[in-house]
């Protein structure tokens, strides 16, 4: 499980940095920097790149509103949020 | 600087097939459809404000029969009141639009993609400019196109350089023209940011939640010769327009107000008005909170004391590109009629949440000057000063 | 009007593997851009060397002419969405309205002036700069940054198909950009624009170029990639000046070549002014840039 978590987070560093074309490596991002307004300087527009990939991807849909500013605090709280609603 | 004259009009929006339809239609907001879009496998309903009279088929022709009727409308107008052939026929086409032909290439795709999964998006057009091309041809204008694709400004920038190359005297005629029909990647795109409503768009409402997309599509004559007799929309005429570039953010004005206040002085500055002269205020109003903000607290920077102040998108939706000509027709027909028009429930003084409430119902309007603002996405801002007297 | 600053970008695209521009971005502006495509990327190559080094007043308006747009992110969402029916990537979505280049353009350059997208198939670049000296001249604005953007879509074979090119036809893209400003002459002046005109006919632009009575040595006459051979044959009757062909296959076709015609003028010796013609294939209309070189004692 925790290995799980682990490469989830790595999987979402990866997925951050290709969506939202950012030119940082994926160790550059620490697991609980804040993601939209934070170090990597990500705006609304990111946040719903990021929650449209996750949902391609993950098969998890992060409504807009609370559960998006919720979601995306920081890579953990995204792997929290994708494991918790994650189908199967 | 020559007068520029508006001689001939027309509209189509969920409202009705002419302007006279269009102003008699602005009392109660419609519902919107409930429309179906197929892409991909994919089936999606979504609300939508359809042109009435109008039904969703033939999207490959849909396009063209609507311009072609709107168009013809307002050329026979200003035929009637004065304009030649000869002058038709050099008379200069400013195309505003989002989409422009899309919705013709979007079905021509998806039909050849159900014989052959190889076949190429974009081939029957691929130019904004090739619409223009098509209605000049159609219409055998021989005149200059210019098509602007400035967003949710595009047909009042297109409006602005008409009125300037009319009233400079490089055309002595000028055809505008916004269009604005449904298609799947806008309805899929605005999908995609989370801007729909669900129900009718409700702007400085404390219950805003969204857009609602409109289909819309207006023409208007600009004439360097006084009409031979007033028009539907009278002594209108535009007299002083401001554009400005906003950096803030690619999707919103800046909320703090600032550039929207920056534009419209500057549009009151070259109408030579000062902001208490004014009769009215048309909003760009889409219902999202950053833009209400944005506008609000530009509009609170320029003006000591708000004069009425409206909206229109709850009558005809967010026409995108073409709501810059939809809405000045709309506004300019019914101040010529006699009224302001009001969204009933929508922004009154006990639910608006910005401090500034939304005119309510009909309400009688002098001849005057009124500002009318558009906003788009890629930090683009005009505002128009439009005048029905000297 | 005054020229105070020029810059291009313009290659041939033979494989499908298109151009990297990122690199050349950053080399041009300074500093990465993210979350934009090849045609932004394109503009802001062009209008980064057209500045160098130098700031722009915050009230200079950007005006911005294509023959096709952005198809490069047009693509991006058509072909997923009905291929597979996913949405449209909101990053690309906004950036599908044409003015997201003039966002970009003026946030680089801390702009707060006019922004304006204009689309001609064939007059693309003179348009952006026919309105952009209007403006100048109704006083809206007195520094204008003016471009013109078209680019190359993978793969060629549909790239052709799109543009009506037959096959093997050499393609390019180009973004090609100046600076002008209204007002007395600056010091730094290197052209001053005359005139952009569009005449309705090719008997409107032999009268004008008549009466202008120009030098045949003194005169760089240009054909534009759309005007055709027969109608320059009687422009060299009517005025006696000599058509100057630059090789119409190089470095390719795009719709808005015409952009790269200043430059070209002006980065060799010869000819005081430039008159670059050019005409829609589909109708009468002609449209003439005239040009004249500011001469520097070195």
């Amino acid at each position: 499980m925790n290995e799980d978590r682990e490469q989830l987070k790595a999987a979402l560093k990866e997925l951050v940095i290709e969506e939202c074309d950012k030119d940082v490596e994926p160790d550059e991002i620490t697991d609980d920097e804040v993601l939209i307004g934070g170090p990597l300087d990500l705006d609304s527009l990111d946040a719903l790149q990021i929650c449209m990939a996750v949902q391609h991807k993950y098969g998890v849909r992060i409504e807009a509103g609370p559960q998006a500013r919720k979601a995306l605090r920081s890579i953990n709280a995204l792997s929290d949020t994708i494991l918790e609603h994650r189908p199967g | 600087m020559r007068e520029a004259w508006f001689i001939g009009a027309d509209t189509h929006t969920v409202l009705g097939r002419s302007l006279a339809d269009n102003i008699a239609a602005l009392s109660t907001p419609p519902a919107p459809q409930q429309i179906e879009l197929r892409f991909g496998g994919q089936t999606i309903v979504i609300p939508y404000l359809i042109l009435a009279d109008q039904p969703l088929e033939d999207i490959e022709r849909r396009l063209y029969q609507v311009l072609y009727a709107v168009i013809g409308q307002a050329l026979d107008e200003a035929a009637k009141s004065g304009m030649t052939a000869a002058q038709r026929r050099r008379m200069g086409l400013f195309l505003g639009t989002s989409s422009a032909d899309v919705s013709v290439s979007e079905a021509r795709f998806l039909r050849e993609l159900e014989t052959s999964p190889d076949a190429t998006a974009l081939i029957g057009s691929n130019s904004i400019s090739n619409l223009a091309r098509h209605l000049r041809h159609h219409f055998g204008l021989g005149g200059p196109d210019y098509s602007f694709n400035t967003a949710c400004t595009a047909s009042a920038n297109a409006l602005m350089s008409a009125v300037d190359m009319v009233s400079s005297g490089d055309l002595d005629h000028a055809l505008v023209v916004g269009v604005e029909l449904c298609n799947v990647i806008t309805a899929t795109g605005f999908q995609g940011l989370g801007l729909f409503a669900s129900q009718t768009m409700q702007p400085f409402d404390q219950d805003r939640n969204g857009l609602i997309l409109g289909e819309g599509c207006s023409a208007l004559v600009i004439s360097a010769s006084a009409p031979k007799a007033e028009g539907q929309l009278g002594r209108f005429h535009l007299r002083g327009s401001a554009n400005l570039c906003d950096t803030y953010s690619m999707s919103a004005a800046n909320p703090d107000g600032s550039t929207v206040a920056a534009v419209m002085n500057q549009a009151l500055a070259r109408a030579g008005l000062e902001a208490s002269q004014l009769g009215a205020i048309k909003t760009h109003g889409t219902a999202s909170l950053h833009n209400d903000e944005s506008e609000m607290a530009g509009m609170r920077q320029v003006f000591d004391t708000l004069p009425p102040v409206c909206a229109l998108k709850p009558y005809i939706g967010h026409t995108l590109g073409a709501c810059g000509l939809n809405e000045l027709l709309l506004f300019c027909g019914a101040a010529q009629a006699g009224f302001l028009p009001g969204t009933p429930g929508i922004a009154s003084p006990e639910r608006a949440d910005l401090g500034v409430s939304l005119n309510q119902s009909r309400l009688p309007l002098a001849p005057g000057h009124f500002m009318l603002n558009f906003f788009g996405f890629g930090g683009n801002n005009t505002s128009l000063i439009l005048s029905n007297t000297e | 009007m005054w020229i105070r600053a020029l810059g291009d970008y313009s290659d041939t695209v033979d494989t499908d593997e298109l151009p990297a521009l990122r690199q050349l971005v950053r080399e041009a502006l300074g500093a990465p851009v993210r979350r934009i495509g090849r045609f932004i990327q394109l503009a802001l190559i062009g209008a980064g060397r057209c500045m160098g080094e130098q700031a722009l007043p915050a009230q200079t308006a950007v005006y911005l002419g294509s023959g096709r747009g952005d198809l490069d992110v047009t693509l991006e969402v058509v072909n997923p969405l009905f291929r597979e029916g996913l949405p449209p990537k909101p990053l690309s979505f906004v950036n599908t309205v044409s003015n997201a280049t003039n966002f970009y353009i003026a946030k680089h350059f801390g702009l707060a002036g006019r922004s304006n997208f204009v689309c001609n198939r064939f007059f693309a670049f003179e348009a952006a700069l026919e309105l952009a000296m209007q403006d100048i001249r109704l006083g809206y604005t007195d520094s204008v940054l003016v471009g013109s953007v078209d680019l190359v879509t993978a793969s060629l074979h549909q790239h052709r198909a799109r543009l009506e090119l037959p096959p093997e036809h050499p393609v390019a893209e180009g973004s090609h950009w100046l600076w002008l400003v209204g007002g007395a002459q600056p010091e730094d002046a290197v052209a001053e624009v005359q005139l952009v005109r569009q005449f309705d006919d090719l008997r409107a632009l032999l009268g004008h170029l008549h009466a202008l009575n120009l030098s045949s040595e003194r005169s760089w006459l240009l054909p534009g990639n759309f005007v055709d051979a027969a109608s320059i044959a009687e422009i060299q009757t009517t005025t006696g000046l000599t058509p100057v062909h630059l090789d119409a296959r190089e470095p390719g076709y795009y719709d808005s070549r015409a952009g790269g015609a200043i430059s070209a003028f002006l980065s060799q010796p010869d000819g005081d002014t430039l008159l670059h013609i050019n005409r829609e294939t589909d109708g009468e209309r002609f449209c003439l840039m005239q040009v004249r070189r500011i001469s520097r004692v070195s």
